[in-house]
């Protein structure tokens, strides 16, 4: 009985050494080397820096306006800047169109997410105050709204707000953005625009 | 025939050999080793004649008439290490014998006893038996039991210390003798120990033991490495853990194998793996967390001399709940209305994003000698590497790319002498030589352009002297003086507006290189700094195991790379952080006294501090929103103001009876911004708790206990609550940061036994439930608070087996 214990209690032992190596090599091979060089690898993504909202009246392409924030030097430093080029005609309906863009490339990275990764996103046009009715026209692989064309029918003469806010990883469908948001989603873009039509 | 002849001559060549040399003489002289005193009445054995003598009056002893041949001596004095020679005896010989018996020095090589780091320290240990507990948790988790420790969390994985309301870079870390570096600056930046390696832990709370450093505002915490006894012997055990929440836990193994001669070796290795916790009434998706660690060690020791290696490795991935992701101060306001987390997933092992990826390295080598007369030098040399990456919820294109990711190299040089020739005075001194070095990994790594911390070089010098002295049999006194000199070159980019909107380019034009691209502007801010550190203790016992200590520190922390540079997004809390190049060094005065009592029957200490903090560095939210394209973020700055922190902890140990046992803990603290005449930041509220154990040690050693842990809700915080416009409501809402959880109480329960297994081996079998009743709470302390609860019930089992 006592050899038998003795015996267990060596492999017992042998074991504890094994794990205890087996961990150390394992431990030791995963740290991998620093990779702080100057490899441009696949992370070429680009910070956006300037959402350009253009509508273009559907009965008159020389009724254009454009709904610019830039935020040159990005998150911190100066505050963003926003610029409306002008009103809206009462009653008329525009073609949207929104470029999510990266100044310093110059690289529409909006572009990217409509063809790579448009089921994780989806862009809301708000504007509670001023009668605007805003649909948007495309859909992400899943049929499911996307937001980077849009249809805007101007109601009467007034002043007002646009709110532009693209949803990362929101709820799809949803019923408006508090819906696309109260689940997991987070926002991406959120910039307010003045808004008049006349 | 033949053999029987030549066995004859032998026997006789070998009688007359001895009848011939059996006059020697061996004489000696046995003298104390510090100070050359004699030692009277130390008994000298030759072990293989059976010969005894003992020292006279000044110290000498004689044998006569001694063969010739080998001789072993071994020379014995009561509360001396014992001393043994061997040696060929073949003319009169003399020998001087030095012994050693001053205790505290010899319980450092001979026996494992709780040594108080110095005489005056007040000071809490959890021994090796008490971290064991902790097996599957982290180092915060282990000190948050005792009184005056509390935690600042993020999630329940991350878990930083906090002695007496203060944490990160104001307390110091000593990890087997090396000064813990891994970026500790930062609140979600917790310390990266493997529980499982050390020996037992000690929080001393007083900025008073100056040989570590300067900057112990807070206190110290020491993580000691076990001592071994000299002899032939390989032990070791292996202990896992089990747990229903989470359904993960560790195993650890540890391997010990010591010889006489005094040198000794260990292999240790943990791995920890747990998926998502749960929370009372949901699961926490993406808190799981995987650690991986191994340790070695081995050395020699003796009295006169002896050496120490030590490396270890540590490597975590640590989740972070996914909910926490906010994209701003919108989506923040949603999660801290909505009382639950946004996401609330299945059960799952994966670790997604956000997550942190921490490696840490640890290796150390230090050498001792002792010399005649004077005292024991002491050289170490350590180095650490740090590497931190963290990863948050982006673009997918984003998502391998870690957010950040910062290499931190520190290594560091340090002779330490300490003189203990002189009865009841022992002197310590010496210097510190460090370099430290951060690497940041740059844009094209992380798609960010300005990382948080930027890349910066570290100088730093230090020289100290402390002494502590023994009045008399009762009371002894400790003072303590340390300069340290620092230097900080940095590179960092500012953005052209940032650097203009704080007047740095007027205070601190020689910084800038001049150099714009895009909106940035390079500069290396370089910084020189000199500390003066000092340090009062008194310790005095009177009847009936009372005991008083008091001590006072003057400490002084030079600003950390953080507080000085960070500059960015935090998404985890929709906070953008910023430091300033005008943070000045801080400086405080702590006073700590401790009135104790050690009984086996009833202890109890009572502990007030007060400490008042010049130029006190915090970081908080400025109020207004900073406005992004993501829309608005809460800015946190930090600033400095004038703060004194006080309070008192009390502990209780009452033998109720033969097998029950009672441990109570109380802690009370305040803390004031006094330039702004507010409550402090994230100081931790009351806490008390209560807990009944019942012994039996005839039986299985069985232990079951019950503990309670009340905190209570902090009603003294500042308010830094602000409106923000929402523009998707077009109006301005109500930011509430500020509002701290209400009160909680938990049960925990614990049993454990012990089963033999062979004569030198046994089994512990634990079954733990922590938060019994299963309360949903939040914890002020925690910066995940504003998006999910605390953990809830868990079944705990343990195994040990000790071999």
């Amino acid at each position: 009985m006592s050899n038998f214990k003795t015996k267990t209690m060596k492999t017992t032992k042998l074991l504890a050494i094994l794990f205890i190596s087996a961990l150390t090599f394992t431990a030791c091979s995963e740290d991998d080397d620093h990779d702080h060089g100057d490899d441009h690898g696949d992370h070429g993504e680009l910070p956006i820096t300037q959402v350009i909202y253009t509508l273009t009246n559907e009965n008159n392409a020389s009724d254009m306006v454009t709904f610019t924030f830039s935020d040159p030097d990005g998150e911190g430093g100066a505050d963003g800047t926003t610029v409306t080029s002008g009103p809206l005609t009462a009653n008329a309906t525009y073609t949207g169109a929104i470029q999510l863009i990266n100044m310093e490339e110059g690289d529409d990275v909006g572009a990217d997410i409509a063809a790579e990764d448009a089921e994780d996103h989806e862009i809301f046009y708000i504007s509670n105050d001023l009668g605007l009715t805003i649909e948007t026209t495309d859909v992400d692989g899943n049929g499911d709204p996307l937001g980077f064309d849009t249809d805007i029918t101007a109601g009467a003469a007034g002043t007002g707000s646009l709110t532009i806010s693209v949803v990362h990883e929101g709820k799809k469908p949803n019923t408006g953005i508090e819906d696309a948001l109260s689940g997991d989603g987070t926002t991406d873009i959120e910039v307010s625009f003045e808004v008049t039509v006349q | 025939m033949h053999k029987l002849i030549i066995f004859c001559v032998m026997l006789m060549c070998f009688y007359t050999l001895q009848a011939q040399k059996c006059k020697l003489t061996f004489k000696g002289k046995i003298t104390d080793f510090h100070n050359n005193s004699s030692i009277v009445g130390a008994s000298v054995h030759i072990l293989n004649l059976n010969k005894y003598t003992t020292s006279d009056l000044v110290g000498d002893f004689e044998f006569n008439n001694l063969c010739s041949g080998k001789i072993t001596v071994e020379i014995k004095h009561i509360a001396c290490e014992p001393k043994k020679y061997t040696f060929n005896l073949t003319k009169d010989t003399f020998q001087n014998v030095t012994l050693e018996h001053h205790l505290e020095e010899l319980t450092e090589v001979v026996v494992k006893v709780d040594n108080k780091t110095e005489a005056t320290s007040i000071e809490q240990t959890l021994s090796k038996k008490e971290v064991e507990v902790y097996a599957d948790k982290s180092l915060g988790d282990a000190l948050k039991s005792l009184s005056g420790v509390s935690s600042l969390n993020t999630g329940n994985s991350i878990v930083k210390p906090m002695i007496h309301g203060l944490h990160s870079s104001r307390l110091l870390i000593i990890n087997n003798n090396v000064r813990q570096f891994d970026q500790e600056w930062g609140a979600e930046h917790a310390p990266n120990i493997d529980i499982n390696a050390g020996g037992r832990i000690k929080v001393i709370k007083g900025a008073n033991t100056l040989i570590y450093g300067s900057d112990a505002i807070g206190g110290l915490i020491l993580i000691r490495p076990e001592n071994y006894t000299r002899k032939d012997t390989l032990f070791g055990g292996t202990s896992t853990s089990l747990n229903t929440n989470g359904w993960g836990g560790n195993i650890n193994s540890e391997m010990i194998k010591t010889y006489e001669s005094g040198y000794y070796a260990k292999a240790q290795a943990s791995y920890k793996m747990f998926g998502d916790f749960e929370a009372a009434d949901y699961n926490l998706s993406n808190s799981g967390i995987k650690s991986m660690n191994a340790s070695g060690r081995f050395g020699y020791k003796s009295f006169e001399k002896g050496f120490d290696a030590y490396y270890s490795y540590v490597n975590n991935t640590i989740g972070i709940i996914r909910a926490a992701h906010v994209g701003n101060v919108n989506d923040l306001i949603r999660a801290i209305n909505r009382k639950e987390p946004s996401f609330i997933d299945d059960f799952s092992y994966a670790i997604d994003n956000p997550k942190q990826a921490i490696s840490h390295h640890l290796g150390k080598i230090e050498a001792y000698k002792r010399f005649k007369g004077l005292g024991k030098l002491t050289l170490q040399y350590d180095f650490q590497v740090n590497r931190r990456k963290e990863f948050d919820r982006r673009r997918a294109s984003f998502e391998d790319a870690p957010a950040a990711d910062f290499r931190l190299f520190t290594t560091s040089i340090q002779p330490n002498l300490k003189i203990d020739a002189i009865d009841n005075l022992v002197l310590n001194t010496g210097f510190l030589l460090r370099y430290q070095q951060n690497d940041s990994a740059n844009e094209s790594v992380t798609s960010i352009s300005i990382p948080l911390i930027p890349d910066y070089n570290k100088y730093e010098a230090g020289i100290y002297a402390t002494g502590n002295y023994k009045l008399n049999l009762n009371t002894a006194i400790s003072a303590g003086f340390r300069y340290d000199f620092s230097r900080i070159e940095a590179e960092k980019k500012y953005k052209v507006f940032d650097w203009e909107e704080n007047n740095y380019d007027e205070l601190f034009p020689e910084f800038s290189s001049g150099v714009i691209d895009n909106f940035e502007i390079y500069t290396s801010p370089k910084f020189n700094f000199h500390n003066i550190s000092a340090s009062l203790g008194l310790t005095s016992s009177f009847g009936n195991n009372f005991n008083f200590l008091f001590n006072y520190g003057l400490a002084s922390r030079t600003p950390n790379v953080s507080e000085l540079f960070s500059n960015g997004l935090h998404h985890s809390a929709a906070r953008f952080e910023t430091g300033s190049l005008t943070i000045k060094k801080e400086i405080a005065n702590k006073f700590v006294t401790s009135f104790e009592r050690k009984n086996q029957n009833f202890e109890f200490s009572i502990s007030p501090y007060f400490n008042h903090i010049k130029d006190f560095i915090q970081l908080i939210p400025a109020g207004e929103a900073l406005t992004t394209i993501r829309g608005a973020f809460i800015e946190w700055k930090y600033n400095q103001v004038d703060a004194q922190i006080f309070g008192v902890d009390i502990d209780i140990n009452k033998k109720l009876s033969d097998k029950f046992m009672y441990k109570g803990s109380l802690s009370l603290l305040r803390g004031d911004n006094l330039t702004e005449d507010t409550p402090l930041i994230n100081m931790p509220s009351t806490n008390f708790s209560n807990s009944i154990v019942y012994n039996n040690k005839k039986l299985n050693q069985l232990s079951i206990g019950i503990t309670q842990y009340t905190e209570l809700k902090q009603n003294r915080f500042p308010d830094y609550n602000f409106f923000t416009f929402n523009p998707i409501l077009q109006e301005d809402v109500y930011v509430d940061i500020s509002s701290t959880p209400s009160a909680f109480t938990l049960f925990h329960f614990n049993s454990s036994a012990n089963f033999k297994i062979s004569s030198t081996s046994y089994l512990n079998v634990a079954f733990n439930v922590e938060n019994l009743f299963n309360v949903s709470y939040r914890n002020y302390l925690n910066r995940l608070r504003y998006f999910a609860d605390e953990v809830g019930r868990n079944f705990n089992i343990k195994l040990k087996f000790n071999y």
